[in-house]
């Protein structure tokens, strides 16, 4: 149901959780680099919404996604506790989060798909739920995150 | 067949699997899609098969070339339409390829293979299918002998032929004359994106150890630095960290160095290539190749091999012609072919010269008529550099007929795409029967880049340096008066053109301000703002800003403008930017897929503090500015000016003589400006003269001869020098303010006067036009006496001129004066009104005297009507005309003009009247 949670040895699934806006969010460890809070961006103009800018880590370019817009809110605000999630794969890409968390580990059987009642949206952006003790966290599926969206323009195009 | 040297074979063995490789899913991909084929797909299949023959053709190896010839005849069919790729296509396409495959693999047996069965199946393909396939009928009757030509030969042939003969242009498969991109290796594989990379490099074991001997230093003084760190010694810091800084400029430079290749790895192939092709066209060629040594980042020299080969092919099949016709012409019968690499301006610059039959400009305008790429207006606009590379436009080709060689309608475009991709740029020029030459530019290296770094907002911009052509600056005074707008677009007056601006913040951001300028820090609601803007709320600032037509003060102190003059392709326009900063190396790198719609920028760069930096792409930039918009718009302000019916332009020079008072004359007039000291010029006689050059020059006091208010005396002044008569005289001016075209629509009435001609508004100022002669006549009668109004003084019949006009305000000024001194004058306002009047009072007419531009008949049509009649063709021919340039006046002269006289100049044109009636009454006299 999960194949993009990594399970380990005793089915345990592990996660960086972070929080953007009132949700708490968490993404495979495998599928993060490093967690930077350094938030010297360059905004990078007629760039589609959800992408913040761009920065320099160490000579590469990443490209910043503004993870609450991409979960249809407003513009991340930035404060001391905001921080750069990047993500591994080819191509550099953070995301920008307002708060980070603790690393979760859990047993996979807990993870539920999503609720029925989140927008068909949200659902493609969701891999499930996770019941913890006095929390829900909720699964990020990546790839659908960073998908570069073709005709849904989210351009912030004022052509005259 | 000759095999070619391994290096060679092995190149093309390489290549061709590797397209082969695509091929198979791509054309799986085209039967999925069935009639409804991505074109594209298509393409790059066509391409790779037209690549494989045409460099099989060349090595000789004909079995190869024979089959991906039928592939690629298949493949046109599909592409132009004349063929619906149903699975029986693609099958005999997907077999053929096979066999293509194993013959590739198989290279030195490939010429044993038999492949009358794949050719049988494409040549039955064309056959049922295509619509008009009668010629490609026979083909399947010999497919099973295996040496027969027919196959192969016919299709090819039969299809050049019929369309040749009907429709040259029209089928996909013509070729660009000197573009044929035929090479056979020259469109394909760079053209789909994923151009073959060699995984491995050869460097010289010098630079090997070089890198060695500094990444010790750079761990030396890596560990010096650590230790200057701890111990916090400031000027062990700076000492270390300046050898740190050498250290990585030089490691930068070598490495930069390792990927460094000569050219002649790419030229060392083009012998062969000219050999072979001299001898299967039977032309005689010798290749002269110079600056082999030149070296170029490695991903260019890949990149260059196809374009290259193929811009050589043309010269081949193009350019140099037969034996026989070379000797026709008077030329060596052996054509010759130039390769040169040489350094130019931080750049590689690769020529391609031959000295062959050169390429018809009319030809090229003809058919980009015939394609509808351009209407006849702009082409005869268009100069004849611009002309020859229409050439690159997608789609373009002359060439009659379809050869082995060059190919079939990827033409020269291609080559264009794929050097413009490694940032290069090409240029022909050609002149008939003198041959044509090809100049290909190419940066360095493509990873670093001169760049200008530039502000706009809060943020550094990089301008790549090859784009930039110059820096203006405007003073805070100037911006309203340099700065104009031409139908609400921004235009600047660059040195007589109007140069299309750009406000890059405005342009990046949609809005002016969009940061707040005490914190630094961007508006969090930015976007907030944008929509709220879409939804019609004003934002005040803006319009201030369009109103005022200047920066934003609060933001910058000083404003002055910064504008930046680039240049893209045949688009020049200028970037207005907040600041100017350096001029950098800059490091460029790719930006993330998520950003690749935003075709503003070109990529990113990391600058010294560390922060991004985005690179400017300034097409990119035009065409998010609709510069082409606005270059219709001024186009068309230009075009309104002209059709307007008096809308000549004339440049006159705006001088004040009291200060409230401005006046102009006609700058053609003036012989120059001197600047005069107030005490400099005597007063002898109660008249004003200056010594110059042992000459004693007149000075004219306008206030003293026409109704203008006195100059305020006891200053230093200016003196206009004119020239009347052989006779320098001097107009004094308070103030000389500035030169200005202008359009020739003066009221000649409100102020009418003598010595004052007529009168416009110009930025809302009342500007009296000197007539200079009038005035002269007042302030120096004498002048005028000594020599009279001599010209018809003599009792005969007065002399009659036919003036044509269209200029209601020059028809009146030059008829009085003409009239004034004693001719005649019949006037009409355009040329067709002219020539009947012309034939009315034939016999009494004895010399025309007409404008250049004018309405409906224009007076170079008028004069070559004049001169074609018999009954007219004596008359001689005054032109008038506002504009005299060089090409103004020769075209003037080829239409049959006697003499060519600028407007306003009244003593030159009466001498020249006076000239031409003596010299034309002769005749007219004879013909009596």
């Amino acid at each position: 149901m999960c194949p993009e949670v990594r399970e380990t040895e005793d089915h345990e699934v592990e996660f960086v959780t972070f929080h953007v806006k009132d949700s708490f969010l968490g993404v495979d460890t495998g599928k993060v680099r490093e967690i930077i809070s350094d938030m010297n961006m360059t905004e990078v103009p007629h760039a589609p919404s959800h992408v913040r800018g761009i920065m320099n880590l160490r000579g590469e370019i990443v490209t910043v996604i503004d993870l609450s817009v991409k979960l249809g809110h407003g513009p991340t605000e930035i404060t001391p506790e905001t921080c750069h999630v990047v993500l591994a794969g080819e191509e550099p890409v953070a995301l920008l989060v307002d708060r980070i968390g603790d690393v979760v580990r859990d047993a996979a059987s807990g993870i539920e798909p999503p609720p029925v009642n989140v927008t068909q949206a949200e659902a493609e952006l969701f891999e499930g739920v996770l019941k913890r003790e006095n929390e829900l966290l909720t699964l990020l599926r990546v790839d659908e995150v960073l998908r570069v969206e073709e005709s849904k323009d989210q351009m912030s195009v004022l052509a005259p | 067949m000759s095999f070619a040297d391994d290096e060679i074979m092995q190149e093309f063995v390489t290549e061709a699997l590797e397209h082969l490789g695509d091929v198979q899913n791509q054309l799986l991909t085209i039967e999925e899609q069935g009639a409804d084929f991505d074109r594209g797909v298509v393409d790059t299949v066509f391409r790779a098969m037209h690549t494989i023959k045409g460099a099989a053709g060349m090595l000789g190896l004909e079995t190869i070339n024979r089959l991906a010839h039928q592939l690629e005849d298949v493949l046109n069919r599909i592409r132009g339409g004349d063929l619906i790729p149903t699975s029986e296509v693609v099958d005999a396409l997907l077999q053929g390829s096979d066999v293509l495959n194993g013959m590739v693999s198989d290279i030195d047996n490939s010429a044993d293979v038999d492949i009358s069965g794949p050719l049988g199946l494409l040549a039955a393909v064309m056959e049922c299918e295509g619509p008009q396939s009668a010629e490609s009928a026979e083909p399947e009757g010999e497919s099973a002998t295996e040496e027969e030509t027919p196959v192969e030969e016919v299709p090819p042939e039969s299809t050049d032929e019929a369309s040749a003969e009907t429709e040259p242009e029209e089928k996909s498969a013509a070729e660009p004359k000197a573009a044929p991109a035929k090479s056979g290796e020259a469109p394909s594989p760079r053209e789909g994106g994923e151009a073959p990379v060699e995984t491995s490099l050869r460097v010289n074991v010098m630079l090997i150890e070089q890198l060695m001997r500094l990444a010790g230093e750079l761990v030396l003084s890596r560990n010096q630095l650590l230790q200057a760190v701890t111990s916090m010694d400031t000027m062990a810091l700076q000492k270390t960290s300046q050898h740190v800084d050498l250290i990585t400029s030089e490691l930068q430079g070598v490495i930069m160095c390792t990927r460094l290749q000569p050219i002649g790895k790419v030229f060392s192939k083009f012998p062969r290539v000219v050999r072979d092709l001299s001898k299967s066209m039977r032309k005689k060629v010798n290749l002269d190749v110079q600056g082999s040594e030149v070296e170029l980042d490695k991903t260019i020299i890949e990149a260059i091999g196809d374009p290259l080969t193929h811009l050589i092919r043309n010269s081949l099949d193009h350019g140099i012609e037969t034996p026989a016709e070379r000797l026709a012409k008077g030329k060596p019968e052996t054509g010759q072919v130039k390769l040169n690499a040489y350094h130019e301006a931080g750049q590689v610059c690769i020529q391609i010269m031959d000295d062959g039959a050169g390429i018809d400009p009319e030809r090229l305008k003809q058919k980009a008529i015939e394609k509808g790429m351009f209407t006849l207006d702009r082409l005869e606009e268009m100069p004849t550099r611009e002309i020859f590379n229409l050439i690159f436009h997608p789609g373009f080709s002359t060439a009659k007929r379809v050869t082995d060689v060059s190919g079939r309608g990827v033409g020269m475009d291609v080559v264009k795409t794929n050097l413009t991709r490694i940032g290069g740029v090409i240029d022909l020029q050609s002149e008939v029967d003198k041959g044509t030459t090809v100049t290909v530019k190419l940066p360095l290296t493509l990873a670093i880049i001169p760049s200008l770094i530039v502000r706009a907002g809060k943020d550094r911009f990089a301008i790549p340096q090859v784009n930039v052509s110059e820096l203006v600056r405007i003073c805070a005074e100037d911006v309203g008066k340099r700065i104009e707008q031409v139908h609400g677009a921004e235009v600047l007056r660059l040195r007589g053109s109007l140069l299309p601006l750009v406000r890059l913040r405005r342009l990046l951001w949609d809005e002016p301000m969009y940061y707040d300028p005490v914190t630094q820090e961007a508006r969090p609601d930015r976007r907030l703002r944008d929509a709220d803007r879409r939804s019609g709320q004003p934002v005040t600032e803006e319009i201030r800003e369009k109103r005022t037509g200047e920066t934003d003060r609060r933001h910058s102190v000083v404003s002055a403008m910064n504008i930046i003059v680039v240049t893209a392709g045949s688009i020049q326009f200028g970037m207005i930017v907040d600041s100017l900063s350096d001029s950098e190396e800059i490091v460029v790198k790719a930006l993330g897929r998520h950003l690749k719609r935003c075709n503003c920028f070109a990529g990113s760069t990391i600058m010294g503090d560390g922060q991004v930096a985005l690179i400017l792409d300034v097409a990119g930039v035009a065409k998010r500015a609709d510069l082409l918009r606005v270059g219709e718009k001024l186009e068309k302000a230009a075009a309104e000016a002209w059709e307007d019916a008096e809308g000549e332009k004339i440049s006159i020079l705006l001088f004040n003589n009291a200060e409230s008072e401005t006046f102009a004359v006609p700058l053609g007039l003036v012989s120059r400006i001197e600047k005069i000291g107030k005490d400099e010029a005597e007063i002898v006689n109660d008249r004003r003269v200056l010594q110059y050059r042992g000459k004693s020059v007149p000075l004219i006091s306008l206030e003293r001869h026409i109704s203008a208010k006195p100059r305020v005396e006891g200053a230093d002044y200016f003196v206009i020098v004119f020239e009347i008569r052989g006779r320098e005289l001097g107009l004094i001016s308070s103030k000389i303010q500035d030169v200005r075209e202008v359009l020739a629509q003066f009221d000649a009435a409100t102020f009418r006067e003598r010595g004052i001609s007529g009168s416009l508004i110009l930025d809302g100022v009342t500007v009296r036009l000197i007539e200079i002669f009038e005035l002269a006549e007042l302030a120096e009668p004498s002048l005028f006496k000594a020599q009279g109004p001599q010209v018809v003084a003599d009792g005969t019949d007065p002399k009659v001129i036919l003036l044509a006009e269209d200029s209601g305000f020059f028809r009146r000024h030059i008829k009085e004066q003409m009239e004034e001194v004693g001719y005649v004058v019949l006037d009409a306002e355009d040329g067709q009104a002219a020539w009947e009047l012309l034939l009315e009072n034939l016999p009494r007419i004895d010399v025309v005297v007409t404008d250049i531009e004018m309405p409906i008949l224009n007076g170079l049509e008028f004069t070559r009507r004049i001169r074609e009649d018999e009954r007219t063709a004596h008359l001689p021919v005054v032109a008038l005309s506002t504009l005299a340039g060089e090409g103004d006046i020769e075209r003037g002269y080829r239409a049959g003009v006697n003499d060519y006289q600028i407007k306003l100049d009244r003593d030159r044109l009466f001498a020249a009247i006076a000239t031409q009636i003596s010299g034309g009454g002769a005749g007219k006299c004879a013909q009596r």
